[in-house]
């Protein structure tokens, strides 16, 4: 029934200066959302997007059309002949389709059509007739109505809609830059990387494993979270990097309670030298202040420490409970709680250092050929390419 | 990648063998049910009764029937409650090993949920089992016994046919021996022996998976434990999986063949084990009786699975003695281990290597040639 889905952007229109080229990109991220159905159609209208189904099901495309930023709100619409007796029987099969019964409602008509036989309010007001004397007990509220029935006459024919969805709200990705960021395959860093994307970030992501300490299977849960994230964004570069050598290095010749902080100033030196390369402006971690031993203020600031790129953190400052409410909406968590991440824990200290400082921390990295593992490390590199979960 | 793949996770399950994929492209015509009273289904019910005959044959049966099942943990489950539901009238009590697979521990643990008494014998250090032992556990209400022929992890042979022989003074007692590991593995004479159920299973030697069976000896009688049509004489209800069945035949009369003209298989392991204990940080577990495809040994210092992952980088596949972390997310243990008292860094560093018969030893020697190289590096990784 439905013939057309009305894309409406929110914080984009904002900003004055790149609007055009801004819209362009959220354009450009529709099509790419809905490129998987052949008929459909993407076009501007004024401060619109049109994505025209020709005969696509509106119901699968929407909810694709839910997961793109820079959305924030969306209505199936139909478009019917524009004759009054047409317009009036779309707007009361409209209004049988809305998710909820509403109990008060109201028509809006705009007339692009001068030609029209009825004006604007007298078409609202004989619509309105007509739905009302349809379903008993219903009212009309103009200010405060529980649904809107929205009719748009044009030369061409009337379009009606009345439900209006919620989009992903943020902004298109693409729009502030490219970073990299650490997926662990736990809970907080597919969020940290969603809400990354949220802000219009293109994130590529980098995956650290020390196999054959670590399991292909642990590699796989982290190419699920990957595709999982892909809903959200395109297709996504992960970027799968050992530092097995790192490890087995940092094991032979620093302190046992430094190991954590020592591998993740190496995990960030070896972003850094990949980061000209792919445009990373900055590094994008899951790290939440507290949570565990490397992540203190001062374990944050000794690793920081290793990289000149900024290092942003989605879920810093966030309650453990809120980063798994949102991981759950996003569908990353049940990947997340796979148990194969922690399989191997042979290198992990058993009491890590809390409050490390700097100079501790220096000390200790005397000891390793940091540019040596480092090239190592970047030999290891392989890139997956991967698209969204149950892409067509 | 590596250029060379060389399986030795046979014991695990087995690739298909190249007659056996010719034959089951050709088995896709014959689609008839077995119970249809056409020519169609008469097709099919020959070549079930064919691949029944041979399955015997190669269990060296004279006489007694083979009920196909869905595999060997089907057949297990069927020896266990099908004879219990049964026996239950004459005494509650069952003796089995504590070296069992778990598709015939599982069942008898049910059993013990709801009131049977068991005597789990425990093997020695080895992993062997002693025969006095299993006699000594049996009383006056003993009615069921279930023994593995060839234990699953450490290859260690059980003494069945001495214990079916002193069980021949104990008339009332089952006794059931699960030899999905034997099987076209080491020579099975059933005549000779009496043993009154055994499991088979055909993916360990070259068939299909979902496919196993039970042999019945004449005279014992089964309750199912799947009702329906009445198929396999009243045993096992469903339409019979006619192009697993058959394939299994095959590849049963091929088992038997090549052990036949197998002659130096123990000597090949024996060279083995020696070659793999000659390598820094190796213990190898070492029954008395082994077959000669399985050997289980641990690397000082390492998990299994470390080793799994760091041999399969070099395109050699084994599998590791338990599991880091299991589809549940819970550590397992291999029991087997565990009961042969070893340390929990010996259970935790345990793999195993098994192969079939007729292997060829210059693949056994560029393994070994692997697990020198990765050894080697693992250790040195983990500073050992």
């Amino acid at each position: 029934m439905f013939d057309h889905i009305l894309v409406r952007y929110g914080e984009i229109n904002t900003k004055g200066q790149n609007r055009s080229q801004l819209e362009r990109l959220l354009m450009n991220n529709v099509q790419q959302a809905v490129k998987a159905w052949e008929a459909v159609n993407v076009r501007r209208i004024s401060s619109r997007i049109l994505v025209q189904l020709n005969g696509t099901p509106a119901e699968p495309v929407l909810t694709r059309l839910t997961k793109v930023f820079g959305i924030s709100s969306l209505s199936p619409v139909m478009a019917v002949r524009a004759d009054v007796e047409t317009i009036t029987e779309a707007a009361n099969q409209l209004f049988d389709k809305l998710p909820t019964v509403p109990r008060t409602f109201k028509v809006e008509v705009k007339r692009g059509n001068k030609r029209f036989v009825m004006d604007s309010p007298t078409l609202a007001g004989y619509v309105g007739e007509a739905v009302l004397s349809a379903h008993a007990g219903l009212i009309v509220d103009v200010h405060h109505p529980d649904a809107t029935i929205h009719i748009d006459v044009r030369d061409e024919g009337a379009y009606l809609y009345a439900e209006k969805v919620e989009g992903a709200a943020g902004l298109p990705v693409g729009m502030s830059g490219r970073v990299c960021a650490l997926l662990s395959g736990g809970i907080d860093s597919p969020v940290a990387v969603w809400k990354a994307m949220k802000r219009g970030l293109q994130v590529d992501l980098v995956h650290f494993h020390s196999f054959p300490f670590t399991s292909e299977r642990a590699q796989r849960k982290v190419e699920e979270l990957t595709s999982t994230l892909a809903e959200w964004s395109r297709d996504l570069n992960l970027h799968l990097i050992s530092v097995t050598e790192t490890q087995a290095a940092i094991q032979k010749s620093c302190p046992e309670a430094l190991r954590t902080i020592l591998l993740r100033r190496m995990m960030f030196r070896i972003c850094e030298a990949l980061a000209a390369r792919r445009g990373w402006l900055a590094l994008v971690t899951g790290d939440s202040l507290g949570q565990v031993a490397s992540q203190t203020l001062e374990g944050i600031y000794a690793v920081d420490s290793a990289t000149s790129l900024s290092v942003l953190r989605p879920v810093g400052m966030e309650d453990k409970q809120d980063i798994i409410n949102v991981a759950r909406r996003i569908g990353t968590f049940e990947t997340s709680i796979q148990p194969y991440d922690d399989c191997c824990s042979i290198f992990a200290p058993r009491h890590p250092k809390t409050h490390p400082t700097l100079k501790e921390v220096e000390r200790a990295e005397e000891k390793l050929d940091v540019q040596q593992l480092v090239d190592t490390a970047l030999h290891s590199v392989e890139v997956k390419r991967i698209s969204a979960t149950g892409a067509l | 990648m590596p250029e060379k793949t060389i399986y030795l996770d046979y014991a695990s399950t087995s690739p298909l063998l190249e007659d056996v994929k010719q034959r089951v492209s050709e088995m896709l015509d014959v689609f008839g049910n077995p119970s249809s009273l056409h020519r169609i289904g008469m097709a099919a019910e020959e070549r079930l009764s064919t691949a029944r005959t041979r399955v015997l044959k190669a269990l060296g049966a004279k006489a007694g029937r083979l009920v196909f099942t869905g595999g060997g943990t089907e057949a297990n489950n069927l020896a266990v409650f099908g004879s219990l539901a049964l026996l239950e009238g004459r005494g509650r009590h069952i003796v089995t090993t504590a070296i069992e697979h778990p598709a015939v521990l599982e069942p008898i643990r049910t059993l013990e949920k709801r009131g049977w008494e068991v005597t789990y014998i425990r093997p020695d250090g080895n992993g062997d089992i002693q025969v006095n032992e299993v006699l000594e556990a049996i009383r006056p209400d003993t009615v069921f016994v279930s023994m593995m022929h060839v234990n699953n992890e450490t290859g260690a042979i059980l003494p069945v046919v001495e214990v079916a022989k002193a069980l021949t003074e104990y008339p009332k007692i089952r006794f059931h021996v699960d030899g999905t590991q034997a099987f076209g593995k080491i020579p099975v004479r059933l005549a000779d022996t009496a043993i009154d159920l055994y499991t088979v299973s055909a993916h360990k030697i070259g068939a299909l998976k979902g496919t196993g069976g039970l042999y019945v000896r004449p005279g014992i009688k089964l309750e199912p434990i799947l009702y329906g049509g009445g198929q396999e004489l009243g045993t096992r209800s469903g339409t019979e999986n006619v192009l697993g069945a058959d394939v299994f035949g095959l590849a049963a009369e091929i088992a038997v063949k090549r052990l036949e003209a197998e002659s130096n298989a123990l000597a090949t392991r024996e060279w083995f084990v020696d070659e793999l204990e000659r390598i820094p940080g190796w213990t190898v577990r070492k029954p008395k009786s082994p077959s000669p495809y399985i050997v289980n040994a641990s690397l000082k210092g390492l998990r299994g699975e470390v080793i799994v992952h760091a041999l399969e980088s070099q395109g050699v596949y084994v599998s590791s003695g338990s599991a880091c972390s299991t589809a549940h997310g819970k550590q397992k243990r291999s029991h087997v281990l565990e009961a042969m008292g070893l340390s929990k860094d010996e259970v935790d560093a345990a793999v195993r290597f098994s192969w079939h018969p007729g292997i060829d030893r210059e693949d056994l020697a560029s393994a070994l040639t692997v697990v020198r190289e990765q050894s080697s590096w693992l250790r040195s990784m983990v500073g050992a």
